[in-house]
């Protein structure tokens, strides 16, 4: 319980930190902010400066600005982008489950993949098979995602014209055809997340296979399919339940790059519009986003870790 | 670890690893290989006889490689050489990568070696400052600062330095946690050594292999993360031509000529793999299995 109220106060200060550089992102403008800001919609008069600076508050002094900002974004209110008018919590929310979708077809994908080969894998840990496996992960964690989107645009859609090269079909017009607009940015992401997923879940797996109770089960004589997969998995789990729950927070930002590759209107697509036509209190608002996304994930994935492992509870 | 803890396979393992450390693999001498040729190659690119890197050839539009003794390589959409595109881009990605990291190395070991020996308030406050700065995604922070500050290679080497300064400082403060109580310290403090010279003498050299294993790691993730930048066209500005720029320019000619962008892409997977393999050697070497989280 002491555990928890430590974790609950960590996170606070951490979201604190990362609310107040977040805020002072727009002060990194060289000059006046305002007139930065101001010079997005075009004319630049002492009229517009004034009611911009009135707008965000820039007359206040600073940590009332930062009082305003934080309130109002913990009630949903980012602000208004300057460049649409449309607020920006709603832009966010509109960009939002394409890239969701994105992320838990990855991961969905990546595990479907990876827990399969790591239990075939782990028991036979000194085989010539288990080498190219470990080959074949630590060459999928050298190439960027952005390469195997390219390459995969390429061979799927480029030579063998399987798939379409970019676009984005929203759910709403059926679940095939969406995750198959989807095929390419998946096989991208999802590159990196098996090799990681196959490691961890082989390392835990063969120590669990060195507990004494997997020889008890095998001295029963428990199938060598049914000891891995009904004795042997759920305990070799924590480890792996804790990457995959960081990746949900580090993916939601990650796949910037391969959002504009796969021309697919997500977040990463959203910050880069933003960040083109200056649309600064548009990238605060993101950059928020992705930070906080981050951090609650990091914060749940400690909690699961807790609740799924009792080892963790009595060894502190 | 305790040798009776070990049990009889992880033993083996052990002795086999020690056998393989003595003598260098051949993938590290061919990763070796290949770094060192293209560290060459950007060293002197000024006087090998290859064209200008930024000066179009109207005559060779898109030239298919190995067709041409002028364009080895070939051409890309401007009819550019891409061989010496290739080699220019590689002094940005060299550049940005070494240069970034050299810059969390510094400052992220003198933070983590400091939290981590002398604990307490400092140990706290530096805790609390790394996760707060980790917990902005390294590309999305690159890019907000980018976006802020506008793109250079400044911008490039110094975002992604800072950015990259929270992860060293974590595994020094880590390692520097291992060895901090160890009774060699303990006697460098019972003869009056002052603490700054504990740290530079004691402390420094037990925990450089594990950063630098670590260093070697970062390079190839500063070098994917200027790769991503200059995808985005975020990073250094044209004409300078870097791999991920090479690539998104590539991008429009992906059905006529695919070489345009496979040749940075291969480059980059290469030299990255080659960085990876060579950082592999270094921490199994100095077996830091362990010391860092």
């Amino acid at each position: 319980m002491k555990d928890f109220a430590f974790r609950i106060a960590h996170l606070v200060v951490v979201l604190f930190g990362v609310s107040v550089l977040t805020f002072l992102l727009i002060r990194l403008l060289p000059g006046d902010p305002a007139l930065s800001i101001a010079a997005t919609s075009g004319v630049v008069d002492p009229a517009t400066l004034e009611a911009v600076r009135e707008r965000l508050g820039l007359n206040l002094p600073i940590w009332e600005q930062y009082w305003n900002w934080i309130t109002n974004a913990l009630r949903g209110d980012l602000g208004v982008s300057f460049r649409s008018n449309q607020p920006i919590s709603a832009a966010i929310m509109e960009h939002l489950p394409v890239t969701l979708h994105l992320v838990i077809m990855s991961q969905v994908v990546s595990l479907l993949v990876a827990v399969p080969v790591a239990l075939y894998v782990a028991p036979r840990s000194d085989r010539w098979l288990d080498r190219v496996v470990a080959g074949v992960t630590f060459a999928l964690q050298a190439i960027p995602n952005y390469v195997l989107a390219i390459v995969g645009v390429l061979v799927f859609a480029v030579t063998l014209g399987w798939l379409p090269a970019i676009g984005y079909v929203p759910l709403s017009r059926g679940f095939w055809p969406s995750t198959v607009s989807l095929i390419i940015p998946t096989f991208a992401i999802s590159a990196l997340l098996i090799a990681m997923y196959i490691r961890v879940l082989r390392n835990s797996m063969i120590e669990t296979l060195q507990m004494d109770y997997m020889l008890v089960g095998k001295s029963l004589g428990y199938s060598r399919r049914r000891l891995l997969w009904n004795f042997g998995l759920k305990p070799s789990l924590p480890p792996l339940v804790t990457v995959v729950g960081l990746n949900f927070g580090i993916l939601i930002g990650a796949t910037v790059v391969v959002e504009v590759i796969g021309g697919i209107r997500g977040l990463g697509s959203l910050l880069l519009s933003a960040i083109s036509t200056r649309d600064y209190l548009m990238v605060q608002g993101l950059v928020l986003v992705f930070a906080v996304a981050y951090v609650v994930a990091n914060f749940l994935a400690d909690l699961i870790h807790l609740a799924i492992d009792p080892r963790v509870r009595v060894a502190r | 670890m305790t040798e009776s803890l070990l049990t009889p396979t992880s033993a083996m393992r052990i002795a086999r690893r020690g056998r393989r450390r003595r003598r260098l693999p051949a993938i590290v001498v061919v990763s070796m290989v290949w770094l060192g040729l293209l560290v060459a190659l950007v060293a002197l690119a000024p006087v090998l006889p290859l064209p200008d890197p930024a000066t179009s050839d109207y005559s060779a539009v898109r030239l298919a490689p190995f067709v041409s003794i002028d364009h080895i390589l070939g051409t890309d959409n401007l009819g550019r050489d891409i061989l010496s595109r290739l080699i220019s881009g590689a002094a940005v990605s060299l550049a940005v990568g070494v240069g970034s990291v050299a810059i969390a190395v510094v400052l992220g070991t003198a933070m983590g070696a400091v939290a981590g020996y002398f604990g307490g308030i400092a140990d706290r406050v530096m805790s609390w400052a790394t996760d707060i700065l980790l917990a902005f995604p390294s590309l999305i922070a690159l890019i907000a600062i980018t976006s802020f500050l506008g793109p250079s290679m400044w911008t490039l080497i110094i975002g992604l330095g800072v950015v990259s300064i929270p992860m060293v400082a974590r595994v020094a403060r880590s390692a520097t946690m291992s060895f901090a109580q160890r009774d060699f310290v303990s006697a460098a403090k019972a003869i009056g050594t002052p603490e700054g010279r504990i740290l530079r003498r004691e402390i420094l050299p037990n925990i450089a292999p594990t950063v630098i294993s670590f260093a070697v790691t970062l390079i190839a993730i500063a070098i994917v993360a200027e790769g991503a930048m200059s995808f985005l066209g975020l990073g250094v500005p044209a004409p300078q031509a870097s791999w991920g720029g090479m690539m998104n320019e590539g991008r429009g000619d992906l059905r006529t000529a695919p070489f345009i962008v496979m040749a940075p892409a291969i480059a980059m997977c290469v030299t990255l793999l080659a960085i990876n393999f060579v950082a592999d050697w270094i921490s199994r070497r100095f077996d830091s299995r362990g010391s860092h989280v």
